[in-house]
């Protein structure tokens, strides 16, 4: 970082935003890697490169990152709402079939401790309607190859550490340009002259030098942690809390007993970081606010039933290991 | 061969400019404090001191550190409740992010033109453009120097639309003697590489609304309010302690550094008053402090004996002055006509050139900037008096470039 201060670059695209994106994409096995100053920017970035914006729609899971249905509503775009596979806790492939409409234009799957769901399926699907396949995975950092792309949050501790930036990563040509546009005031990836403006009505999303520093040797240092966490949930298992899955820094739990919420204040008690992590999306107040509505050109979104996203938000706890 | 460097001769500006960013032993010291400290995220103790400490700058009750000077105006836009069919006003002559940060959140770009005096938002032209739809205005405070904050002001109350100010190059500027960060509803600041107090990337909104300061808050902390509902948009354009660190040490720097780019402004325009064929910007005393991000003067072709101002600037590059001529309006831009920007904002921006006489004059004949990836107000006035021979040399030997 010493060398950045005094190299004079500090941001901008500059020497080490560019090693940064050569490093995330072989880390992710990919052909581009883009860094960015958010993930949340990642997801814009890729959405506004996809032409997904006004009158669009892109399906979700309610039991969800939040950055999914913000980042779809901030450009323009209407969220609809799907429900998860509870029993594996993934988006279910059923309810996306049911949410497809004309205007549907990519679904968004996240990574749940390790697992995107059934990809193969659901990238036939996006295939045979022509929509695109985009993956979160978070802080997780979990490898596929079936999405489109790839968008990960690469600031947390868990994650490459580098404080607050994002990436998104692709094998195709166009969609890394595009992205790269729109991150960076319109300018192509080759472009020489920065007053010029390109044709994409480009943003800035860039990431800081300070950021893209830490990328290598963090990538270096990385390495899942699932074996340890495996061996620290094994200790908090009981006769109502059972592991469904661990993956890096924490562990899925089904928690059954009569009160979820309760159950999480014991455990913070003991000092154990422990959350529900998501909320029923579709019954948030923002989807129904006049600025949703207007920005969405929609009815806002309504209440409707997702018996899985229910049942997780009365059972499922994430137990962190740090 | 002649004298002139364009033809062959010796340049006459070998200066050294100063060399941006300026770093030292205090910016190294702060990026081990974030890294002992080990929270690198947002919302941490650098950017509340940052918010604190550039609030105050800017007289102004409270300040946002955010991720850059673009994210800012679609945030600020946002916070306003700004989208899909409202309008926003803007000048042709500014940088590409005033006319993206409009289309991103959906509402319709609406050019005004600039005077030619002071290179700032026209208010008569702004009337004009003002419709039911019209929400705000956003006038860019362009090399640092505030616009009519007066007229613009009372325009806009009286309307009841929004001054958003893009401060983006303006930091430290004041008006009548307070912070440039205190007008309007709102003001939008970049501190990206080239700017006058920076961290990289970076920027800052200012504003004295305690609600789109709790609206601004909520976005940015993705859209929870106080009982962690998802009520607001929400926005991860969060800034992180390095960048705000950088920006602490910086700031400690920087007063000194705007007086030094005051008095060579100064220097300048004192240099340039004595030639006829260029000039500095008209003197307004409600401007009490001018940023001076670079230096805007107007060439007057009619007085270069039929040399078009880019080949004058053009041979002033070649003597080794870094003067460029400034924007191309962003309506010539194909932005303005894409189909994405059609889509996004559900309609299309009207351009009628007729409409920005001054804009046009400007671009083709007249704007001109001192402007580097160095910052050319920090180098030692012996530099600066350089610029000015050069201005001369040129000038004496016209001829040789007809
Ligand atoms: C007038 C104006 N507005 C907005 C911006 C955008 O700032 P940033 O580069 O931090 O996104 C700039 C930056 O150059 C600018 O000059």
């Amino acid at each position: 970082m010493r060398d950045v201060l005094f190299s004079g670059r500090w941001g901008t695209i500059s020497p080490k935003s560019v090693e940064a994106q050569a490093a995330i994409a072989d880390f992710m096995y990919r052909k581009h890697g883009l860094c960015l100053n958010s993930a949340y920017a990642a997801l814009e970035a890729l959405l506004r490169s996809l032409d997904i914006g006004y009158g669009d729609e892109v399906i979700v899971a309610s039991y969800s990152n939040a950055v999914d249905s913000m980042t779809v509503s901030c450009v323009g775009a209407k969220p609809v709402f799907c429900d998860i596979d509870y029993d594996r806790c993934t988006i279910s492939v059923e309810s996306v079939k049911e949410s497809i409409t004309e205007k549907t234009k990519a679904v968004i799957v996240d990574s749940y401790a390790g697992d995107c769901g059934d990809l193969d399926t659901l990238s036939k699907l996006c295939k045979e309607n022509h929509m695109y396949l985009i993956e979160n995975v978070g802080d997780e950092l979990v490898k596929n190859k079936q999405a489109t792309a790839t968008v990960m949050d690469i600031g947390k501790k868990n994650s490459l550490n580098t404080g607050l930036a994002g990436a998104l990563v692709t094998d195709i040509d166009d969609i890394y340009n595009a992205s790269y546009a729109y991150h960076n005031c319109g300018r192509s990836p080759v472009a020489t002259d920065n007053l010029k403006v390109q044709d994409f009505v480009g943003g800035n999303m860039r990431i800081a030098e300070w950021q893209s520093s830490l990328v290598v040797p963090n990538i270096e240092k990385f390495e899942y942690k699932t074996e340890e966490s495996k061996r620290l949930a094994k200790e908090l298992v009981n006769e109502s809390f059972k592991v469904l899955r661990v993956f890096h820094d924490r562990a899925l739990f089904v928690y059954n007993g009569s009160n979820i919420d309760e159950y999480v204040i014991l455990l913070n008690k003991k000092g154990i970081k422990a959350d529900k992590r998501f909320a029923a999306m579709h019954k948030e107040p923002f989807f129904k606010s006049d600025y949703f509505k207007k920005q969405s050109g929609s009815e806002g979104i309504e209440d409707i039933d997702l018996p899985g996203v229910e049942k997780a938000l009365s059972s499922f706890l994430w137990v962190y290991f740090d | 061969m002649g004298v002139l460097a364009i033809n062959g001769g010796e340049p006459l500006c070998r200066a050294s400019f100063f060399k941006w960013p300026y770093a030292d032993e205090s910016d190294a010291k702060v990026l081990e404090e974030v890294a002992k400290n080990g929270y690198y995220g947002s919302f941490g103790i650098q950017s509340k001191t940052f918010s604190e400490r550039f609030a105050a700058l800017n007289d102004a009750k409270y300040c946002i550190p955010v991720s850059n000077g673009t994210q800012s105006l679609e945030l600020i836009m946002r916070g306003l409740g700004i989208g899909v069919g409202d309008e926003v006003i803007i000048q042709g002559y500014t940088f590409i992010a005033t006319l993206s940060s409009i289309i991103y959140v959906g509402a319709t770009p609406v050019f005004c033109d600039i005077d030619l005096d002071t290179y700032s938002m026209s208010v008569e032209s702004v009337k004009k453009k003002i419709t039911p739809r019209t929400k705000a205005i956003i006038p860019v405070y362009v090399s640092g120097r505030p616009a009519d904050l007066d007229a613009l002001i009372e325009l806009a109350d009286e309307m009841g639309i929004y001054l958003i100010g893009d401060a983006a190059q303006a930091v430290g500027a004041e008006w009548r003697g307070r912070g440039i960060g205190s007008y309007g509803i709102v003001a939008s600041f970049s501190f990206q590489n080239t700017k006058n107090l920076t961290c990289g990337e970076g920027g800052a909104i200012t504003t004295n609304s305690d609600e789109l300061y709790d609206n601004i808050m909520n976005m940015l902390n993705m859209g929870k309010d106080k009982d962690g509902k998802y009520s607001f948009l929400g926005v991860d354009y969060n800034i992180s302690e390095w960048q705000a660190g950088i920006l602490n040490t910086q700031l400690d720097k920087f007063p000194e550094q705007l007086e030094k780019r005051n008095e060579n402004a100064k220097l300048l325009d004192e240099y340039l008053s004595e030639f006829d064929f260029v000039s500095p910007l008209k003197e307004d005393p409600r401007i009490t402090k001018n940023a001076y991000h670079f230096y805007t003067f107007r060439v007057h072709e009619d007085k270069l004996m039929g040399v078009a101002r880019d080949r004058f600037l053009n041979a002033l590059s070649y003597e080794g002055v870094p003067v460029v001529m400034g924007y191309t309006p962003l309506y010539h831009t194909n932005v303005v006509k894409s189909e994405y920007t059609k889509k996004q904002i559900q309609g299309k921006i009207e351009v009628d050139l007729k409409d920005y006489p001054n804009t046009e004059y400007a671009y083709k004949h007249e704007s001109a900037w001192i402007y580097s990836s160095d910052h050319i107000l920090l180098s030692e006035p012996s530099d600066i008096k350089l610029i000015a021979d050069s201005f001369k040399k040129v000038y004496d030997n016209i001829e040789e470039l007809l």
